[in-house]
């Protein structure tokens, strides 16, 4: 199920909630691991013994692991089966095909490909679940011992199938015992119609511009439709995904649950390294926690730092999907950021905001041409596209131009720090007039959201891949 | 805290509010505005549950049960307008009328569709021919938002008119422009007016071989003045005037005999080739021979024994009126609706002309006409 669905705003969200908030404190954790385990069901009705499998396994292991406390090797078996099982899911439900069509091109090996479709959110709760075992490992956190408490948090609807991807740590004192309170309610509600405005109004109308460019030839894009173009998609994928988030976040709170924030005005970075800090939080602080600062960080001098930053950046580019070109874009992200830390990161500091902005801004664009286009060679006609490759304007440049014109700005808005700014002017001159402006607005969000809902004609799922 | 719980109230009120209208309140089955029916609640199973055919079919209820949909959607088309979009579901919106975007056109279907043609034109003892209608795209193409995307209609038709053998071809375009200025296509429905259709008919006489009656000898009905068509119903916009439905009568009776209907599993008789309960309803455009049926014979009091046979689809129901002057009986079949072969209830031998009449957006992605040959 997604969130931006008829049955899901209006069918399971209300019944789930009422059966929530009705059940006595011991069953809101039974509550959670049924609906969550239903909410996934519905759109892998088959695939859903995968995740409860994999729940099961890393229960298991953390329960074995407290077991032999005083026995390190038997910890660290356990912990490796665990690690193994879950990127073992990846690697035959992700990434065979991939594997198999690069082997038989390098060798002619002729091996048979299976084509597995993709579970939906398998890269989200294998990285969740991975959390556990290894900061149990590491003697971070406390062993569950309830196997629904453990459920509950794994399967948990909210976050299940496009992040934020929430560690055990983060959660595991509010798993045991948290408080509903009309304040976070409210404020998670404010969230959630937020996240949801992002996803229908903003990304799916100003993605609707980028299906159409995507759909022309290449070589005959002249320059400004190419912009504006992957200009939408820019502005799809940041209102797509942090929308999710924001919808996520704002429904952990009425669950009384405190999710970590996943995106922070990313287009407002001053530089690629402050980008990071701000995009898709979860999955950098992840890659970090598990894989840089285990490979030694930058604690072992500048070249295995280099070597570190590479070999985490592959496999964040490669996270996103299966392919060639996001391990390309993951490499572009890593190699930036190995220069601004080594080369010139001292020289852009030293730019007016606006100038290290505009580099930060353009970067990213030409990042998501390299994530939106699915063959290197693709890549090359769009970026030659892009500067004059077929010439630079048409009538249809006009068209679309004069047809999104209106969304674009709103798109630059929302995506800037003004809204913010000017949220907090207000809030500071008439404070009563701010907080009254809480109720309308999320109505007036759900009305005009559950619009495009009813009829909604395109609203893609764009986590298909990761 | 008071606008808190004030938040919290109306948010619960929303969300609790409608599941209750989705699935208490009494349903309809179908809906009017949209002219479709809207979807049944779907089977419960594990079979079902399996392959998500339950899931999709209780997504696909909840969207079309929910309650005031079609006000919905006249709020979301609004607003889209108000933002600048010129093109909501397929249709341009322009000041004075909804026009059908046609931007596909699947060169390998139609070229299927040519040699299905041409064969059936060589088994047919009698004389073929070919109408290829234009839609509104193309004749009012001047009023579309520049730079819109869209086939060039006319090019292809030439085209594939350039490519049919023994086939007699029509051109309904000339005349289409050159009398724009008047209504040949409704407002607010992909189809062309009677007046269109007449045009049609008149573009047709020397292939067909009749002398078209002067468009100032037929009586003029305006039948309805509030008919809003098929891409009023895609966008439930109501800034565009309704159209009128006009119907051309000839002489002080009706010429037509009877209507004989086969509904894909039985045969019905009527008696006039209009429909007039349909002015009551929605769909008013069905008035002309009511609704798509497989196959439908008409026959008529003309002095003639001159009979044709048309693979239509529902552009000619407005056809129909003009022809029955010049045939003593007409047969229409639809080949979208048949399975099998069309000879199973109906006799080559008895026809001496055939038309293939289609509106170039359904000819060029549909594939329906190569079933024209499919053994009986």
């Amino acid at each position: 199920m997604v969130f931006s669905s008829i049955t899901f705003l209006y069918i399971f969200l209300p019944i789930t909630l009422l059966v929530y908030y009705l059940a006595p404190i011991k069953g809101k954790n039974w509550v959670l691991f049924v609906s969550g385990l239903i909410f996934y069901a519905w759109g892998e009705p088959i695939y859903v013994f995968i995740m409860a499998l994999s729940t099961l396994i890393d229960y298991t292991a953390g329960r074995l692991m407290d077991c032999w406390d005083d026995d390190d090797k038997k910890r660290k078996i356990l912990l490796i089966c665990s690690v193994a099982m879950n990127l073992g899911l990846l690697a035959i439900f992700k990434y065979s095909s991939f594997f198999i069509e690069n082997l038989n091109a390098l060798f002619n090996a002729g091996i048979p490909n299976p084509r597995l479709p993709l579970p939906i959110g398998i890269s989200f709760y294998t990285f969740q679940s991975m959390s556990y075992t290894i900061d149990l490992y590491q003697r971070k956190i406390q062993v569950q011992k309830n196997f629904v408490n453990f459920g509950a948090y794994v399967t948990m609807f909210p976050q299940i199938v496009a992040g934020p991807i929430v560690r055990y740590a983060d959660v595991a004192g509010e798993l045991k015992d948290r408080a509903i309170t009309v304040g976070e309610t409210a404020d998670g509600i404010g969230l959630f119609t937020r996240g949801l405005a992002k996803k229908l109004l903003l990304a799916n109308n100003i993605g609707l511009l980028w299906t159409q460019v995507k759909e022309m030839p290449i070589d005959t894009i002249p320059a400004v439709t190419a912009w504006l173009g992957i200009l939408a998609f820019t502005f799809q994928i940041y209102f797509d995904f942090s929308g999710y988030s924001d919808m996520a976040c704002g429904i952990g709170k009425m669950l009384g649950f405190h999710f970590p924030q996943n995106f922070n005005l990313p287009y407002t970075a001053k530089s690629i390294t402050d980008f990071w800090r701000r995009w898709h939080i979860t999955l950098s602080t992840w890659f970090k926690e598990y894989l840089y600062i285990p490979l030694g960080g930058n604690r072992h001098g500048t070249g295995k730092t280099i070597r570190n930053l590479l070999v985490v950046w592959a496999l964040t580019g490669f996270w996103h999907g299966a392919s060639w070109n996001f391990i390309v874009w993951g490499l572009y992200f890593g190699a930036l950021l190995i220069l601004e830390k080594f080369v010139y990161g001292k020289l852009l500091d030293k730019f007016p905001a606006i100038v290290r902005q505009l580099y930060t801004f353009l970067l990213v664009v030409f990042g998501w041409v390299l994530f939106e286009m699915n063959t290197l060679t693709d890549v090359g006609e769009y970026l030659k596209a892009m500067f004059g490759g077929a010439g630079f304007a048409d009538s249809r440049t006009l068209y679309l131009l004069s047809s999104y014109f209106i969304v674009f700005l709103i798109c630059i808005f929302a995506s800037s720090s003004w809204g913010r700014k000017l949220y907090g002017w207000f809030a500071k001159r008439w404070p009563k007039w701010t907080q009254a402006a809480l109720p309308v607005s999320v109505i007036l969000l759900m009305v005009v959201c559950t619009a495009f809902l009813v009829n909604a004609t395109y609203n893609p799922f764009l986590y298909f891949r990761f | 805290m008071k606008y808190q719980k004030i938040t919290v109230i109306l948010f619960f009120l929303l969300l609790a509010a409608m599941p209750l209208f989705i699935f208490l309140l009494p349903q309809k089955e179908f809906s009017q505005e949209e002219n479709r029916y809207l979807a049944d609640f779907p089977t419960f199973s594990l079979e079902t549950i399996v392959d998500r055919e339950f899931m999709d079919g209780f997504d696909q209820y909840a969207a079309d049960h929910f309650p005031l949909r079609t006000s919905w959607i006249g709020v979301k088309t609004k607003l889209e307008h108000l933002s600048g979009k010129k093109e909501i579901n397929g249709v341009y919106i322009l000041k004075d009328r909804l026009i059908d975007k046609v931007d596909t056109v699947d060169q390998e279907n139609i070229r299927k569709s040519i040699r299905e043609m041409n064969a059936f034109a060589e088994r047919f003892d009698g004389s073929t021919s070919l109408m290829l209608i234009p839609t509104a795209a193309e004749i009012y193409k001047d009023k579309l938002p520049k730079g819109a995307p869209g086939v060039a209609q006319k090019e292809e038709i030439d085209k594939i008119y350039g490519q049919v053998k023994n086939i007699l071809t029509i051109d309904v375009y000339s005349s289409l422009t050159s009398n724009a200025k008047k209504l040949t296509f409704y407002r607010t429905d992909h189809h062309w007016t009677s007046y269109g259709a007449y045009l049609g008919y008149s573009a047709a006489s020397k292939q067909l071989g009749y002398t078209p009656v002067a468009v100032e000898r037929f009586n003029v009905e305006h039948a309805s003045h509030r008919f809003r068509g098929s891409l009023y119903n895609k966008t439930i916009y109501d800034g565009v005037e309704p159209d009128s439905i006009d119907l051309y009568t000839y002489g002080m009776r009706s010429h037509v005999n009877k209507v004989d209907i086969f509904d894909g599993k039985e045969w019905h008789e009527a008696s006039d080739i209009y429909f007039r309960e349909y002015l009551e309803k929605k769909d008013q455009y069905s008035v002309f021979l009511g609704q798509n049926q497989p196959i439908m014979t008409i026959y008529t009091d003309a002095a003639t024994d001159n009979s044709l046979l048309i693979f239509k689809d529902s552009f000619s129901h407005s056809l129909v009126p003009f022809l029955a002057l010049h045939y003593s009986k007409i047969t229409l079949v639809d080949l979208r609706y048949l399975n099998q072969s069309f000879e199973n209830w109906i006799d080559l031998d008895d026809y001496q002309q055939a038309l293939f009449c289609y509106n170039f957006k359904d000819f060029a992605v549909n594939n329906d006409v190569q079933k024209v040959n499919v053994p009986k």
